[in-house]
């Protein structure tokens, strides 16, 4: 099972190299000033291989996290759910508890693609530092919960094993699109750029980007700041949210506090019901009062 | 005592009502029987006492308190036997009767006790350590009821949960109930076999969401069931069509005709009017089923 579950990401990374990697090569390239050329071909590799691997950790842990949470609609088809709720245990412990196994089981499937991610990285050339991995390991901490408390949501409200396969194939093609990963998000326009912005993983797919991608712009230094720039603008090191550049720490604060607000609006849709009848109860006492 | 007292109980499906304001009590100690044909409104009742559904309206009391009040606490009081299998089928039997233990808080030593004593109630003994896909339907069903016993709850909800079981596992599961009763413990059970509801303490027949009838099995059968008489003739169609004229109301079979009769008088009266034409004869006593087709006009052995 566990191997099963890691062919998508391991496909979706031969993909990258194959078929994109070119493409971003000659974007970088493209994006540097006239002239300019690199004396070591290793760096604008350890970029592109940087900027792939940060493409693939943006995707993976949303698309793993929906993957493993099937196990949530499962349970309702074949009646688990009943016994569970028949037994003396809060049903926000049961949706925790559903979040926590989605996450542990989405865990060990995301490091191990992180894992193949660094090897490329290390074959194409390394550049990370210590803090480097830490925070690339952080994020895909803080991202993977992100794709739990996602997924944990949208299946308290799917009944069907036809409705989670649609939800995964919807997800699956859009999701990669709209973080950025497969196409810069600075290549579809400002309108674009805006509405994606709303998607609270798109901020941990810039902080992937900016991680990965930081030893090799370092190596870069040499460069004029108008073209490190310019790479920056056109491979997602910057963005812009309605013309407002978003910093660095913003992105962190902006993945994290989803996560929190993800995991709070978890905890309230699966108490709806009982919340919705002492709500009910309560307008009733004051309508019997007045 | 009520153990389980349910008042106006109703539970709408967006348009569709699956339970209309249901009332009844089970009293403690009780073979309970819930009878109805899929669809009827048997697991939508058995959800909302075990607390796994919300209903819409109405109330419900275990041992006398509202479920409302304490939403968690009276779930210990209940174990549940569900339609479909519920044990994790990679997991063994005794990680499976552990993990459910777990979940109403028992301490170590309590379980391992109730582990032991449930094994040995449905001979599971030599099971314990075999992972359950591995069992026979027979040998599941009886550790999901060792399951559902494990944290000796007062009340025993069982749904369907004799269906599909050959008939050796069913008297076993049947004799241990039994024992367990005598301990005073609750049965609540929907079942489609009939001789299973006739041995009930009290029946309740329901049908698109609404008790059509309720009663001892006797009082039932007393009242809405009547008692077949078959006979076995060459010409069906001549004596059919005799019968009818006769007023009786009749149904042709494979191999003879069944008239429904008041008594066994009226078999008397036909055989005297019609000796020449039957070979053979028997007269069948009103069952559950006979109660069930009456009152619904739906036929439960179809289920």
């Amino acid at each position: 099972m566990f191997f099963v579950s890691l062919m998508g990401p391991l496909i979706l990374l031969l993909l990258f190299i194959l078929f994109l990697r070119q493409n971003y090569y000659s974007s970088f390239v493209n994006s540097l000033p006239e002239g300019i050329s690199f004396a070591n071909e290793n760096v604008p590799n350890a970029f592109i291989a940087g900027w792939i691997v940060s493409a693939l950790m943006s995707v993976t842990p949303i698309t793993v996290s929906l993957g493993a949470g099937v196990i949530m609609v499962q349970d309702k088809i074949n009646g688990t759910i009943h016994d569970l709720k028949s037994s003396p245990v809060n049903t926000s412990t049961i949706s925790l508890s559903y979040f926590l196994a989605t996450f542990l089981s989405a865990i060990l499937i995301v490091f191990s693609v992180l894992g193949l991610g660094f090897i490329y990285i290390a074959i194409s050339g390394w550049y990370l530092s210590f803090i480097d991995v830490i925070l690339i390991c952080l994020n895909t901490i803080l991202l993977t919960l992100f794709g739990c408390g996602l997924s944990t949501i949208i299946n308290i409200f799917i009944k069907s094993e036809g409705g989670i396969t649609a939800v995964s194939a919807l997800f699956a093609s859009v999701y990669g699109f709209i973080c950025g990963a497969y196409l810069p998000i600075a290549q579809f326009g400002k309108t674009f750029a805006n509405i994606f912005g709303f998607n609270p993983g798109l901020y941990s797919s810039i902080i992937f980007k900016n991680i990965f991608t930081r030893g090799p712009l370092v190596e870069m230094s040499s460069l004029p700041n108008e073209a490190i720039n310019g790479i920056k603008d056109a491979f997602d090191l910057n963005f812009y949210f309605f013309n407002v550049f978003v910093e660095k720490y913003v992105t962190w604060i902006i993945i994290s506090f989803s996560v929190v607000i993800l995991i709070i609006l978890m905890v309230i849709l699966s108490n709806r019901h009982r919340l919705f009848k002492n709500f009910r109860i309560l307008l009733n006492k004051k309508h019997k009062k007045v | 005592m009520d153990i389980i007292k349910v008042k106006n109980l109703s539970k709408k499906y967006d348009d569709i009502v699956a339970v209309d304001n249901i009332s009844f009590v089970v009293k403690e100690g009780e073979l309970f029987a819930f009878l109805g044909i899929n669809g009827a409104g048997k697991s939508t009742t058995i959800n909302i006492i075990s607390g796994s559904l919300e209903k819409d309206t109405g109330e419900v009391y275990i041992d006398n308190k509202n479920i409302d009040g304490d939403h968690i606490a009276f779930k210990s009081k209940i174990g549940i036997v569900f339609q479909n299998s519920v044990l994790d089928k990679n997991l063994s039997v005794k990680d499976n009767l552990t993990l459910r233990a777990g979940l109403y808080g028992m301490p170590k030593t309590a379980i391992e006790e109730n582990i032991k004593k449930v094994s040995e109630l449905f001979e599971l003994k030599e099971l314990l350590k075999r992972k359950i896909k591995t069992l026979s339907g027979g040998q599941r069903r009886r550790v999901d009821i060792a399951r559902a016993l494990i944290h000796n709850p007062k009340i025993l909800i069982m749904d369907e949960p004799t269906t599909g079981l050959d008939p050796q596992t069913r008297s076993l599961l049947w004799d241990v109930i039994a024992k367990l009763r005598e301990n005073g413990l609750s049965v609540f059970l929907t079942t489609h076999y009939m001789e299973e509801a006739a041995n009930a303490d009290y029946v309740i027949i329901i049908d698109e969401g609404k008790i059509v009838a309720k009663g001892t099995p006797l009082r039932l059968k007393q009242t809405y069931a009547h008692d077949t008489f078959s006979i076995y003739v060459d010409d069906k169609e001549a004596l059919l069509e005799k019968l009818i004229n006769d007023g009786y109301q009749v149904f042709k079979t494979s191999n003879g005709i069944n008239i429904n009769i008041e008594n066994t008088s009226f078999a008397k009266e036909i055989i005297k009017k019609y000796s020449a034409e039957i070979f053979d004869f028997e007269v069948l006593k009103g069952d559950m089923n006979s109660v069930f087709l009456n009152i619904t006009g739906k036929d439960l052995r179809g289920e």
